[in-house]
């Protein structure tokens, strides 16, 4: 059954990749088409201009342009740092912990919601799991810190009632990749199921009336069905994903930890992007915009790399899977 | 298809006459005959009024008019930084604290008033020293506004229970202004130790102590830069590593000690040490803070008790006291010469000055008998003059109802007769040490729970931070640091 929902998939993408020849009917299509990409060149191409900051020591009086050019010294400050192997360890493995675990997360959140019968029942538990979504970092860090204060939150009650002295979490950093991953699975799991469920909806509902005939449970009709209709929407958003991984989501990394709780959470919440934020913060240097850029640079560049090797290297796994 | 084709025709219009709306609502800038002066706050509701009183005066002075510019203070820093960035032709902005001085004078966002300030004889109304310590590389780029540059380090505490305990706040006021070695430092600790166990006792439910300033250095050294700290007496030219004064570490050995004694509260690290509401002010028992003459009214509305206090050090202007609160002119300036002309107004002329802090007589306040200033309640102008340093000179501020006589008085006599650093006017030029600087910045911030709160043992980390500092070049900062100080000293003698 899986080989055919691959054949499935194959024809769909050949059809929607067959040359149509352009009509001239079509001109209307194409012009609502135009603003969306006038906005994309305004608001996405023309900013890329500022990339050439990295390479200068910017100076308001002498203009952009005018700033002198230091060439690649603006780097040196990054790859120079002292912490730079754990900020790259951090913002890496973290990502990493959240792709894999959010995404097996949001797939158990969309099949169940799948197999659910009654209509209510889902718009209820999507408005709920889709609420947290909603919510600024800066809320969701109290309501972790409403959980984890050393003397009053809910879990160290808790561990109190069962006898187990109380832990002052903020100053535990290697519990904290744990926590973030959790808290950002529960801020993130509804909206990132939705697109799993809106692709399931689309599964042709003649393979369960086949699985049905045949006796098929309901695990093993998501095993052989679900899921390998799932394959190629997974390693897209995956790719997405990834192209991310060098950049941390700052919000979650700085005011969940409450700043890295004074310092005691850096060895494994320091991430590139709090490193830049914390260092700029008090101005203790004078060409913070080249410094910035720089890195910030280094991050897209980065994020481009490994949005191709990845998409390569599903190719390589199949020829239909990956983005382009 | 008809109707289909007009539908999207008028998407399209539609789109596109949004976009045109978006683009024309750019470009407005100062007009030409007025000066236009960024300050932070929420724009007072009666400005138009106030402002056509004060032009009465300003006009027939330097032949323009002013504009005030009121941005809220959580965003005035961003907003300045744009608007230098983007090259806006303002003339007049405060600076220091919030859109911080020395860090705009680098980005290149001000202008030049050196050779201004004498042209228009600026130095008549503002001491020297001011000037000395707004110098970067010989040049002088904003004028401070004069108010209190020289408060003390100082505990704070009520004054019934200092008498109700018979806590002698004198001898630690004493012991601590009197500090000259490690061996006094160890003295003026141990009366710490015995005032924080007295108190503790008294209140066991309340907080010993928020751990803002350093107690046991604080007496006896400024800090340039971070790591890098100069004996404030000026007893020696050298700058020092912390890391390698004594009293500096003993001060992380008593941290420790004192938190683990429960005088610091235990959640310290996630909470910080920021107050915010009065309720948390009255948490703590022994505040560490600042002095300035004629604040008891603001505490004891904050902490509900009449102060007492013990003041740690004599009256001294830091190296970068006069810095904290000043007005720039804009880089991008049509009128660089009347805006300096306006700054010797509003700092020479009372009249002018307070208009712009206070409103107009009758209608936003009343004077009593005294000559002192009553405000008169949703005015639309109100409360600005309780912050008259962010306009000018203080000390030419009507006093309020409450404030006591003679407060500016004794201001001015303090910052007159206060020590100086031995650093003021040294400005550092960090270009060269600028990676080492950011290295030691993040190195402290990680440690910042450990050696400032005391969460745990220094026997542990101590070891792994020095190391860690040296690795990040705190050597290769302290010897670039002290070349440059000895050519500023040298070049002081001349």
């Amino acid at each position: 059954m899986a080989s055919k929902q691959n054949v499935s998939a194959k024809s769909m993408t050949t059809l929607s990749r067959k040359k149509r020849k352009l009509t001239t009917s079509d001109w209307q299509l194409y012009s609502l088409c135009l603003i969306p990409v006038l906005l994309v060149f305004i608001f996405n191409y023309i900013p890329m201009f500022g990339v050439i900051l990295a390479f200068k020591n910017y100076k308001f009086n002498l203009g952009i342009l005018g700033s002198p050019w230091v060439g690649f010294s603006n780097f040196e400050f990054f790859f120079k740092s002292n912490v730079f192997t754990q900020l790259i360890w951090n913002t890496i493995s973290n990502n990493f912990l959240f792709i894999v675990f959010g995404i097996i997360a949001s797939l158990i959140v969309a099949i169940l919601l799948f197999e659910l019968k009654s209509r209510n029942a889902t718009k209820t538990f999507q408005t709920m799991l889709i609420t947290p979504h909603f919510m600024s970092w800066v809320i969701v860090s109290y309501m972790v810190y409403a959980i984890l204060n050393p003397n009053y939150g809910y879990l160290n009650q808790l561990l109190a009632l069962f006898g187990i002295e109380k832990i002052d979490w903020y100053s535990k950093p290697y519990a904290w990749p744990v926590i973030l991953t959790i808290t950002s699975i529960w801020k993130n799991v509804g909206m990132d199921s939705v697109v799993y469920y809106a692709s399931l909806m689309g599964i042709d509902t003649s393979l369960f009336e086949a699985a049905e005939v045949d006796g098929a449970n309901k695990f093993q009709r998501t095993i052989h069905i679900v899921l390998p209709s799932l394959v190629p929407l997974v390693t897209i958003l995956t790719i997405l994903k990834i192209g991310g991984i060098f950049r941390a989501d700052f919000g979650l990394f700085y005011t969940v930890t409450q700043d890295g709780a004074s310092g005691n959470l850096y060895e494994t919440t320091n991430v590139i992007d709090t490193y830049i934020f914390r260092t700029f913060k008090d101005n203790a240097t004078g060409n913070s915009y080249g410094l910035t850029s720089a890195v910030g640079l280094l991050q897209s560049v980065v994020g481009m790399i490994l949005v191709i090797a990845t998409n390569a290297l599903s190719k390589k796994v199949d020829k239909d899977l990956g983005l382009f | 298809m008809n109707k289909k084709r007009l539908i999207t025709g008028l998407l399209c219009l539609a789109t596109v006459g949004t976009m045109a709306v978006g683009l024309s609502s750019c470009g407005e800038g100062s007009s030409g005959d007025t000066l236009v002066w960024y300050t932070f706050e929420d724009r007072p509701e009666d400005l138009d009024t106030v402002l056509a009183k004060a032009n009465e005066i300003i006009e027939p002075e330097i032949g323009m008019k002013l504009d005030m510019q009121y941005i809220d203070s959580a965003s005035y820093q961003e907003k300045m930084k744009l608007k230098m960035a983007a090259g806006e032709e303002y003339d007049l902005a405060f600076t220091g604290y919030i859109n911080n001085y020395q860090t705009a004078v680098s980005l290149g966002g001000l202008y030049d008033i050196t050779d201004l300030i004498d042209e228009v004889g600026l130095r008549e109304v503002i001491p020297e020293f001011y000037f000395d310590a707004a110098t970067v590389d010989g040049r002088i780029y904003g004028v401070p506004n004069i108010q209190v540059v020289s408060n003390p380090v100082c505990l704070q505490m009520d004054k019934e229970l200092v008498a109700q305990l018979g806590i002698d706040l004198n001898a630690i006021q004493e012991a601590a202004q009197n500090a000259k070695n490690i061996d006094d430092i160890k003295a003026y600790a141990a009366m710490l130790d015995d005032l924080f166990a007295t108190v503790h006792e008294a209140q066991p439910d309340k907080y010993v102590y928020n751990p803002t300033y350093n107690l046991i250095t604080s007496p006896m050294y400024e800090e340039l830069l971070p790591g890098i700290c100069i004996r404030r007496d000026g007893s020696s030219t050298e700058l020092q590593k912390w890391i390698d004064t004594e009293e500096w570490n003993y001060g992380v050995e008593k941290i420790r000690e004192w938190y683990q004694k429960g005088y610091i509260r235990n959640d310290i690290a996630s909470k910080g040490t920021s107050l915010t509401t009065n309720e948390e002010y009255r948490q703590i028992i022994v505040s560490a803070g600042t002095w300035k003459p004629g604040q008891d009214p603001y505490v004891m509305e904050r902490d509900g008790y009449e102060p007492a206090y013990a003041l740690l050090h004599v009256p001294y202007v830091g190296r970068t006291s006069a810095l904290a609160t000043m007005n720039s002119v804009g880089a991008n300036t049509k009128h660089p010469k009347e805006a300096v002309e306006f700054l010797k107004l509003i700092n020479s002329n009372k009249e002018l000055f307070n208009i712009i802090c206070w409103g107009i007589e009758g209608v936003h306040y009343t004077k009593n008998e005294d000559g002192k200033i009553k405000e008169i309640e949703n005015s639309g102008y109100n409360g600005l003059g309780k912050n008259a340093w962010k306009y000018g000179n203080q000390f030419n501020a009507l006093l309020l109802e409450d404030q006591e006589d003679g407060i500016w008085e004794e201001t001015e006599e303090m910052n007159n007769t206060a020590m100086q650093s031995p650093m003021l006017g040294f400005v550092p030029d960090t270009d060269v040490i600028t990676n080492e600087l950011a290295n030691i910045t993040n190195i402290n911030s990680e440690y910042t729970a450990r050696i400032v709160f005391g969460t745990e043992d220094p026997s542990v980390y101590m070891d792994a931070y020095k190391n860690q500092l040296e690795s990040a070049g705190l050597t290769k900062v302290l010897d670039e640091l002290q070349k440059q100080y000895d050519e500023f000293l040298a070049s002081k003698e001349d």
